[in-house]
């Protein structure tokens, strides 16, 4: 059996269909949902991207290797290292995610165990004696320095929005394109050279494709929808100094383009689908370099695993974006859809489920043995999945970039579900609040400190638990360091534990 | 490290030094590797910040009789 797994960058549960969204983002995946495992409550290992995608591949938390550590290390066991050991034919579409980059300056570690992967991350521009790139004219530098000093904090604030929306108007007066605007590569130019990649490849071999797609990310370009009035929604959003209010007036149209991205997102992931399915090829776009001509045997069952790898804020407490400030639903809520030909009988699988779990359960459903370095679990019982014991999220408080130093040393925001609760400890504020989810599924309001007392020690305990068994791998093992070359290849040795 | 190349020379015993190699034979003639990763370890926040992470959730616990 071949697996096929699709992730989805910011891709909130409560706004698919399938998991009870009312506007229409998703009717592919909640085509596939009839007849896959719907996971009630999927929940994140960490957020953003580089504190969830290690529980995704490596099925570890992102903290296991301490707080400086981002991506996966050299050597690092994960699902596509795994299945090319098993004899799988592995590849990786990557929408242009920075932190999933498969070389340059900063590789993410991802690339290990996929005899192709392509991160769309445009190589640096060649530079050529022969062709100087033209230096811009002293006059327009000079423009751009005031314009940067206009825009500074020493300008009142009245006099910076009179500006803005200045900015705004010119953009009537340009032509705008959107292939530049957007910073990813649409879903559909992702998935045509993953479709691309099914037709090449050996017929014969069972194959792991990893497809990741960026479309509902911000900025929020979807395709089809006016090009200015997106820019100025964009940047409007993007503006710290204008205030919840601003933001507020906004959050409708913004949330809109979201929408409209996670549908175009859907509508490729149903090409995938078509073509892994071997049918439904016709009119999507597939010439002569289609699978048919290629050999594919679309027929061939293939496990598919459809999740996110966060969601998304739009004001609900406050937040806009993605940055790790909060552990509130809308961030750590993803949707997971597991269609598996060997279990047909899909059901609705209620309870946290970890993302830490997904990889080790995906090789328990394909028969192939995890490796020890998983901290995650198989949930594949008599060939049921089941939700989780608990659900552990982290992730270094408001550490906005990996690569900016110092912000590794910040406290920690750490949550645990365990059935219908859900304790969020805040380090830096000093706060351990406990939500009911089944009466409070927005996470609106917290207990009372006095409430439920057995049920907050027992989540508390297993945060410590959690902390505890960080701290001891990293005082005995030393693998907190274990980017430094030279140490990695002590460890790669064997020699240190 | 901000600049690599510039160093400090450290005096370890020896007897020490042996019984680390015996103890994880790859770190033969590699000490200075190991050395430098713990006291990078213990130059960083990392471990202040998880004491207080710790003694939060301790704190916590204790209130509610569980410790």
């Amino acid at each position: 059996m071949h697996l096929a797994l699709v992730t989805v960058d910011c891709l909130r549960a409560d706004h698919l269909g399938c998991y009870g969204h009312s506007a229409p983002t998703s009717p592919r995946l909640d085509q596939l949902a009839e007849t896959a495992w719907l996971f009630d409550n999927a929940v994140v290992a960490g957020t953003p991207t580089f504190y969830s995608f290690p529980a995704i591949h490596a099925s570890r938390h992102p903290l296991d290797l301490g707080r400086d550590s981002v991506g996966l290390v050299d050597g690092e066991a994960t699902l596509a290292t795994a299945l090319r050991d098993a004899g799988y034919a592995t590849a990786a579409f990557v929408a242009g995610n920075p932190y999933l980059a498969s070389g340059g300056a900063r590789p993410s570690g991802y690339a290990a165990g996929f005899d192709h992967y392509e991160d769309f991350l445009r190589p640096p521009e060649p530079s050529s004696d022969s062709t100087p790139a033209p230096s811009t004219p002293a006059w327009r530098r000079a423009a751009r320095r005031v314009w940067d000093r206009l825009n500074g904090p020493a300008t009142p604030k009245a006099l910076r929005r009179l500006l803005f929306e200045l900015w705004l108007a010119s953009l009537r007066h340009r032509t705008l394109d959107l292939d530049h605007l957007r910073q990813y590569p649409p879903a559909d130019t992702v998935v045509d050279r993953a479709l691309d990649w099914l037709g090449r490849r050996p017929p014969d071999q069972p194959f792991f494709l990893w497809v990741h797609l960026m479309d509902p990310h911000h900025p929020y370009y979807p395709p089809r929808e006016d090009v200015a009035h997106m820019v100025a929604l964009n940047a409007r959003w993007s503006r710290d100094d204008f205030g919840p209010a601003s933001h507020r007036a906004i959050v409708d149209p913004v949330h809109a383009l979201y929408e409209a991205g996670i549908r175009h997102a859907d509508a490729q992931i149903g090409r995938l689908i078509d073509a892994l399915d071997g049918h439904g090829l016709d009119g999507h776009g597939l010439g002569s370099g289609g699978l048919h001509s290629h050999g594919f045997n679309g027929n061939s069952p293939t496990l598919l695993a459809v999740t996110g790898d966060h969601g998304e804020e739009f004001l609900e407490h406050g937040g806009r974006y993605h940055y790790p400030t909060s552990l509130a639903r809308e961030l750590t809520h993803v949707p997971l859809l597991v269609r598996d030909p060997r279990r047909p009988d899909a059901q609705r699988v209620e309870g946290p489920f970890s993302l830490l779990d997904l990889a080790p359960t995906l090789l328990a459903a394909l028969g192939v043995d995890p490796p020890g370095t998983f901290r995650g679990a198989s949930r594949l019982q008599n060939d049921t999945y089941v939700a989780s014991r608990r659900a552990i999220t982290e992730c270094v408080y408001d550490r906005r970039s990996p690569w900016t130093p110092g912000d590794e040393s910040g406290l920690r925001l750490l949550a645990v579900q365990e059935g219908p609760h859900k304790l969020v400890v805040h380090f830096e504020r000093g706060t351990a609040e406990l939500f009911d989810l089944a009466d409070d599924p927005g996470e609106r309001t917290p207990l009372e400190p006095e409430a439920l007392p057995e049920v907050r020690g027992r989540l508390l305990r297993a945060l410590h638990e959690h902390l505890g068994s960080q701290h001891s791998q990293r005082g005995s093992a030393l693998h907190v360091r274990a980017q430094g070359p030279r140490l990695r290849e002590l460890l790669a040795t064997g020699a240190l534990p | 490290m901000d600049d690599p190349e510039v160093t400090r020379t450290l005096h370890i015993p020896e007897e020490l030094c042996q019984r680390v190699e015996t103890a994880l034979p790859a770190a033969r003639g590699r000490l200075d590797d190991l050395v430098v990763a713990v006291l990078e370890e213990l130059a960083g926040k990392a471990l202040e910040v998880d004491a207080h992470e710790e003694a939060f959730l301790v704190e916590r616990l204790e209130g509610l009789g569980y410790l």
